[in-house]
């Protein structure tokens, strides 16, 4: 096991990381302003990763290009999912959400299952032939470029929060929905917009990932549990803790993979998981809520 | 009248917790609801801002039916809660809190409402960066008015501002009140201190098991024979 390849792993799970928390961004924070864990998460990502696959295919463009283009359709989606499931179950039993989420996921797989069947989908890119190399390390451009434009999307989803009146009027929401609406705040109305705003940011993950991944009816799973760890991780309700552990969890996945195998890597990250839960309850950076 | 509501009845559940609460105020006047725990005093005002759906009676603010109302939509009338216990957000800083209170008015108006409240409060002028989560309780309540006063209201209900405050800093919260009571803001006053009630306000009800027992100005009551045994130890 050479040094160059820990290195080479540790460089590009940082940058997959760097997309897992843009996904798990989103997921906190729905999570944070209306208490619904979305155990369809995933799924609703893999419909925005067939979406790109489509859009690239009809119009040439780029994956990055074709998440973009495809940020309405999936804000259109996030409003009907909202509207029919979300909404009815807000402030409802645990159990009742994850079993109607749980029920969407396979309602979503068993149909991009009927639609576009079990083959793997990816969007052919040149982008891939052209590596950068780092002395003795290779970073892939599509890598690199979706680290970039999750990290960008996700600064512009911390500005929102930190640097605007509706972000503190989210935030306000997350906190206390009741004291929020005392101060006038439409708080359906709010939790509407954050399911629909963090599911059209998914379109903008999906270009990301399928720059360089592939689509299956199936990888939403694979993602909704990660995003979930990654939530947990990083201390629920705290979105810098997730971004940390989204990092984090992207290195820690990596590595495995180089020193194991890749087989190993899910393990892996749940003995780490477990191992951050009992020595860091309220999260990575201690300030989310008990776990 | 500012604010009249009507043979009130509301409640949680299975059980009714008003049964059928009338109250008059006009324009700029001060009234406290004083009573036992447990009377309903906490319930009215979460009737009157929209939390708690009445059963039936009317409720009307400006000589406009309110019952029915969202919760967030009342406050943009003009008619403002500031609930018990404070409930800041301690996640966000002073000025975020004042800002989220400025929801109701029209965002035009937020600058010059800054201005007010810091003049009013100017520690929370001093501390308009910090976390609200780390103020002291009486400094939590002062935002709590402060986040209030934001959406520029005609009326505010305050429940028990007082409560676990020290003595020192209650007087100074009652000093900050007394300026908003000569500024002609109508308030409705639940607080637990009667003496500090009877004091602020310039008439009072008396609510006991859900129904107004007396009712009077705030001399008169405290002379009252009933209103001194029960409630200031006499």
């Amino acid at each position: 096991m050479s040094l160059e390849l820990l290195l080479q792993a540790a460089v590009s799970g940082f940058l997959m990381g760097g997309i897992y928390a843009l996904i798990a961004l989103a997921l906190a924070l729905v999570f944070g302003v209306m208490g619904v864990l979305n155990f369809a998460h995933g799924d609703l990502l893999m419909i925005g990763m067939y979406g790109v696959v489509l859009v690239s295919a009809a119009t040439g463009l780029s994956p990055f290009l074709a998440g973009i283009v495809m940020v309405p359709a999936m804000m259109a989606i996030g409003w009907v999912v909202f509207v029919l499931l979300i909404r009815p179950i807000v402030g409802s039993a645990p159990l009742v959400q994850a079993q109607l989420t749980i029920g969407l996921s396979f309602v979503i797989q068993s149909a991009a299952l009927l639609w576009f069947g079990a083959d793997l989908f990816n969007v052919p890119s040149e982008l891939a032939a052209s590596p950068i190399r780092l002395g003795a390390i290779v970073i892939s451009l599509p890598l690199l470029i979706g680290f970039v434009v999750a990290l960008v999307a996700s600064g512009l989803l911390a500005w929102f929060l930190s640097a605007t009146v509706w972000g503190y009027r989210v935030r306000a929401t997350a906190e206390d929905p009741v004291m929020a609406q005392l101060c006038g705040v439409p708080v359906q109305r709010v939790q509407r917009w954050v399911f629909v705003c963090a599911t059209g940011s998914l379109a903008i993950a999906a270009g990301c990932l399928m720059g360089f991944y592939h689509v299956t009816p199936v990888v939403g799973l694979q993602f909704s549990v990660l995003s979930l760890l990654i939530v947990v991780l990083g201390g629920l309700g705290d979105l810098r803790g997730a971004m940390v552990a989204a990092l984090v969890l992207g290195v820690a996945e990596a590595l495995t993979s180089a020193i194991f195998n890749s087989a190993s890597a899910p393990a892996a990250l749940y003995v780490l998981f477990g191992a951050a839960l009992l020595l860091k309850p309220h999260g990575l950076l201690g300030r989310g809520a008990a776990v | 009248m500012k604010l009249s509501i009507e043979a009130l009845v509301s409640g949680y559940g299975l059980v009714d917790v008003l049964h059928g609460v009338s109250i008059e105020m006009a324009e700029g006047e001060v009234v406290a609801v004083i009573g036992p725990n447990g009377a309903g005093k906490s319930t009215l005002l979460r009737t009157i801002s929209g939390l708690v759906a009445a059963r039936s009676g009317t409720v009307r603010y400006d000589g406009r039916e309110i019952g029915g109302l969202a919760a967030s939509e009342i406050p943009r009338l003009g008619l403002v809660h500031v609930p018990e216990a404070r409930h800041v957000f301690g996640k966000l800083t002073v000025e975020q809190n004042l800002v989220v209170g400025a929801s109701a008015a029209p965002a035009g108006s937020r600058k010059d409402a800054l201005a007010e409240v810091y003049d009013l409060f100017p520690m929370l002028g001093q501390k308009a960066r910090e976390l609200a989560g780390g103020l002291s309780g009486g400094q939590q309540q002062m935002l709590a008015v402060g986040r209030a006063l934001m959406a520029r209201p005609g009326m505010i209900m305050l429940d028990e501002p007082s409560l676990g405050l020290a003595p020192l800093v209650v007087e100074q919260m009652y000093e900050a009140l007394d300026g908003l009571r000569r500024s002609g803001l109508t308030i409705l006053l639940v607080e637990q201190d009667v003496y500090m009630a009877l004091d602020f306000a310039s008439r009072a009800y008396v609510l006991e098991n859900g129904r107004i027992a007396l009712a009077g100005a705030s001399a008169a009551l405290r002379h009252d024979d009933h209103v001194r045994r029960s409630y200031l130890g006499i």
